[in-house]
């Protein structure tokens, strides 16, 4: 046993504890980063020398410095946190959108009520023109909830798709940077020492995408069959986000059949592969496209209903009367046109829209008839001449409709080239009839109290028009019942949205204290561990200390 | 053992006491606003129920509001007719005086004119207003002036019927002023007697009474005739709708002796009388009652007769079937006008009790929208507290543990 050997254990062993000093202040400094893993420096023995009495130790080395790190609770870490993200998302869509209906005195009901009733103070007074405009005003602020309500249901439609551009655009930031990140990992996945804090920063990157969109994880692995160090990722039903060190774009782009809709689409080298709402697993992204989907869409529907089939109740019982100068009534309340849009794929004419045409009419008197929902409208599969209507909320299909066909409460017309089996029109007689309700009259004169054989002061229509308010005029339901059922319909939906919200969320907070309790920092520990290899240096500079005293000893000898 | 990273373990620690801290904000909000449903997601249900409460309470309030506007008008209808009573009742005295054969013409033409005046009483008590500025016997459009008098008698220029202010509830808005003033029944609400004379007779045909109502045939269409074939002799007939003459009650035996003052003979189940001298070809005639009389029109037929300037002047017999005849009539407008007071006492009574309903609806749904969204207030405060001490705990032993590190026992 040389002194020699003696000072490179020392000074081995004080490497070995510098190392662990550095690696546990990296630690300590890295605590509060986010996505930051606990490292470790991995201590080897180095092995000893035969001698004639024996292997001699040859001291501490330090192998590698590790990462704590767990496969698997990272990916259920990735999905927890992109549930809790799209579900926390719809909630936060669905609570705004709830923030538009009020209650009670403030809302959409109350104003109805005030409404017939005004009628029922017009027809004891029906030639106070003071009465007749309180019924004028009242209509005017039903007409105003109803275009509240609807524009903060199309205002939230902008918001979706406004946030889907945004967050398309965050998402490919974080794919170019995960493939710049695979480009410096390629070729390190067998290596002995891993770049620990490239592959915490990559970790993390995917971690921040999985809140936006759920992807899926592929390690890339080489000729060699071997992980080679880069990844690939997926989304819905496969397609690739990041391809090794490629990345393609996500895009919110139009939908092709409702272009007020967004859906998105990943941009292959040009060619546009559309995502499914349904194929995206999670992540806030996800949690948009349910609630435009589905959320908007029903609410559009429903608050539509409402508001067509009120004024058409409305509106035929007044051009039953006869308005204070005789005439007969003309309509009172007036709501948005129905649209119809053609489907992006269907065939076209040569200045580029749909070769086939289609409009629609609701039917005046057929309020009752008309239906929450949006409607698809196709050639009959089954006879090239007529048509088929999908009811879009329950899917009641009805076949063989000849052109100009009624189909509950509304009618369709087909012109234009003859409808190709591929063409697809989106019929919305209702859903975009809210925002744009509005009062038609605007002189009190005009609201025929009268009945029609009575003269201008008689009060018969303006009794008719009072008990509307008990008509069952809205898909069998009175105004009051309708409106009442909605707010519970929306009320149900925000409920069970927060509590999966909830729930996922504290699945997600549980996965993320699993993994984190593997690979996070815990400061008492680190704490330890300073002290632990402050000891472990202080012991290996005595090592050398003694080195150094036995060679002093050796020299004074000689000496 | 599970090690606890300390960075994520602050995250949340700090975002628990931040969610007791919402909770504690949304106890506190509910204190103040009083409400537990804010928004329908609090208690969908809740919220649906309090909806239909409210809509409830509006229709109930409107009610109340028409309730008001028809007791109103009701009660003007009801004193007003108790207004016209009086009238013609001062009428009907003026009518009986002036059937005292002593008067002379100046005395009939003071009387004349005094019928004048109450007509034209009566014909404003018709059109009066409710206060609002609605004619109350209006009827279906009440926004002019029901009744005028022009160069023909008084008129009706509204709309039949009475307009009702709600289509659940009896809560009329306006008589029917053509039923209560112009459609009174004729003649003695069951016959109607008429006479067609000669200048010079003083023949004069009473109103006539019921003797016995099941022994009645004469029916809608039919009329006697009773022919004076001379001044002391008659004929009774029955002519029927399609102008056909039968003998009463057969051709034996349907001629008498005439004697003034004396009941008609063979009329079945009627006891009329003639009185005063005939000439021969006088016509009386008996016919159903009808509902057609004016009150207005009535008084008129008094009036002219009484008032008389033409230059020949109605005789005895004229004036003494002028005054039965009006007495007659005034009797059944003022049976009629008792009909309609008592229908609108009887309507004015109705709307207490239909009042309280109303009222009693609107109490139960405020107390049902009340139960549905109105906070516990004892409920809300104990929720409050219990909050407020959790939140207090948790920001305790946070900050406390936040204290301990090993890194205070490290000195160097």
């Amino acid at each position: 046993m040389s002194t020699n050997s003696l000072m490179t254990v020392g000074v081995q062993a004080m490497f070995a504890a510098q190392t662990q000093l550095s690696t546990t202040s990296h630690n300590i400094v890295n605590a509060a980063v986010e996505g930051y893993s606990r490292q470790t420096a991995k201590l080897t023995t180095v092995a000893g020398r035969s001698t004639g009495v024996g292997y001699i130790g040859g001291g501490v080395g330090v192998e590698t410095i590790e990462r704590a790190a767990n496969r698997f609770l990272t990916v259920r870490n990735n999905q927890t946190q992109a549930q809790a993200a799209a579900d926390n998302t719809r909630m936060g869509m669905l609570t705004q959108l709830e923030d538009g209906y009020a209650l009670g005195e403030q809302g959409l009901g109350q104003a109805a009520s005030k409404l017939f009733a005004s009628f029922g103070d017009i027809a004891a007074a029906p030639k106070d023109a003071s009465v007749r405009q309180v019924a004028l005003s009242a209509a005017e602020s039903l007409a105003s909830r109803f275009r509240s309500t609807g524009e903060t249901i199309d205002a939230l439609q902008t918001s979706v798709s406004q946030q889907l551009v945004d967050e398309a655009s965050v998402v490919n930031g974080l794919t170019g940077q995960i493939a710049k990140i695979n480009g410096q990992l390629t070729g390190t996945g067998n290596a002995t020492d891993q770049p620990n804090d490239l592959l915490d920063q990559r970790d993390q990157l995917i971690a921040q995408l999985s809140e936006h969109i759920e992807v899926n994880r592929v390690d890339n692995r080489g000729q060699d069959g071997k992980s080679d160090g880069s990844v690939s990722l997926f989304v819905g039903g496969g397609q690739p986000l990041v391809m090794g060190t490629t990345s393609h774009d996500l895009k919110a782009v139009p939908d092709a059949s409702a272009p007020e809709r967004s859906r998105l689409v990943v941009d292959l080298n040009g060619s546009e592969r559309e995502l499914t709402s349904r194929s995206i697993g999670g992540g806030s992204m996800s949690g948009l496209l349910q609630f435009q989907n589905e959320d908007l869409v029903e609410a559009r529907a429903q608050l539509g209903l409402l508001a067509t089939s009120l004024a058409d109740s409305v509106n035929t019982q007044h051009a039953q009367g006869t308005d204070l100068d005789g005439a007969v009534g003309q309509s009172l309340l007036s709501v948005g046109d129905p649209k119809v849009w053609a489907s992006a794929f269907n065939a076209r004419d040569s200045s580029g829209e749909s070769a086939a045409k289609v409009s629609i009419n609701r039917v005046a008197g057929q309020g009752s008839q008309l239906q929450a929902s949006d409607y698809t409208l196709q050639r009959d599969p089954a006879d090239s001449t007529r048509y088929q209507v999908t009811r879009q909320s329950d899917g009641t299909v009805f076949r063989g409709l000849a052109d100009g066909a009624q189909v509950d409460g509304f009618t369709f017309d087909v012109s234009g080239a003859p409808m190709s089996a591929q063409d697809r029109f989106l019929l919305e007689p209702v859903s975009a009839a809210a925002s744009s309700t509005t009062v038609a009259i605007t002189d009190p004169r005009q609201l025929a109290a009268a009945g029609a054989t009575a003269s201008g002061s008689g009060n018969a229509n303006a009794l008719l028009m009072q008990n509307l308010a008990k008509a069952t005029s809205i898909d069998g339901k009175t105004f009051s019942d309708a409106h009442a059922h909605l707010i519970s319909d929306l009320g149900v939906r925000v409920q069970r949205a927060t509590s999966d919200a909830e729930s996922s969320t504290s699945l997600a907070t549980l996965n993320k204290t699993q993994l984190v309790s593997e690979t996070g920092v815990n400061l008492e520990e680190e704490a330890a561990h300073l002290l632990q290899y402050q000891q472990s240096y202080q012991a290996a500079a005595k090592v050398l200390g003694t080195a150094q005293k036995l060679f002093d000893t050796m020299l004074s000898i000689m000496g | 053992m599970s090690r606890i990273a300390s960075a994520l373990n602050q995250q949340l620690g700090l975002s628990s006491l931040m969610r007791r801290q919402e909770e504690l904000a949304k106890a506190q909000d509910r204190i103040v606003t009083g409400k537990r449903i804010d928004r329908a997601s609090d208690d969908p249900a809740g919220a649906a129920r309090a909806e239909r409460a409210l809509a409830d309470q509006t229709r109930n309030e409107g009610l109340l509001r028409t309730l008001g506007a028809s007791r109103n008008a009701m009660s003007v209808a009801e004193s007003s007719i108790g207004h016209a009573v009086d009238l013609v009742q001062t009428a009907r005295e003026t009518l009986v005086e002036a059937g005292n054969g002593a008067l002379n013409a100046s005395d009939r033409a003071l009387l004349a004119d005094r019928l004048k005046q109450l007509k034209g009483q009566l014909l404003s008590v018709a059109n009066a207003e409710d206060g609002s500025g609605h004619f109350v016997f209006g009827g279906q459009g009440n926004d002019h002036v029901p009744f005028v008098n022009s160069g023909i008698g008084v008129e009706y220029q509204g709309t039949p019927g009475s307009a009702a202010g709600s289509l659940s509830e009896d809560l009329p808005m306006a008589v029917d002023g053509e039923a209560l003033w112009l459609k009174a029944r004729t003649g003695n609400g069951v016959f109607e007697t008429d006479r067609q004379v000669d200048p010079d007779s003083t023949a004069w045909i009473s109103a006539g009474q019921v003797g016995d109502p099941a022994a009645l045939t004469l029916t809608d269409g039919q009329r006697y005739e009773v022919t004076f074939d001379t001044p002391t002799r008659y004929s009774v007939n029955l002519i029927d709708s399609d102008g056909s003459s039968t003998p009463v009650p057969d051709a034996s035996s349907n001629s008498h002796d005439y004697a003034s003052g004396t009941p008609i003979a063979g009329l079945p189940g009627m006891s009329v009388n003639i009185t005063g001298t005939a000439v021969a070809g006088d016509m009386f005639t008996i016919e159903p009652s009808s509902p057609g009389l004016s009150v207005f029109d009535a008084l008129d037929r008094v009036i002219d007769v009484l008032g008389s300037s033409a230059t020949v002047p109605p005789n005895a017999g004229d004036r003494a079937q002028a005054v039965n005849r009006g007495l007659r009539d005034i009797d059944q407008v003022l049976a009629n006008l008792q009909v309609g007071r008592s229908h609108a006492g009887e309507t004015l009574n109705q709307m207490d009790g239909l009042d309280e309903r109303a009222q009693t609806r609107v109490l139960l749904d405020k107390g049902l929208r009340s139960d549905a969204v109105d906070l516990d207030m004892a409920q809300g405060v104990s929720d409050f507290s219990t909050k407020q001490t959790a939140y207090q705990a948790a920001l305790q032993s946070y900050s406390m543990v936040r204290k301990i590190s090993l890194f205070d026992y490290i000195s160097n």
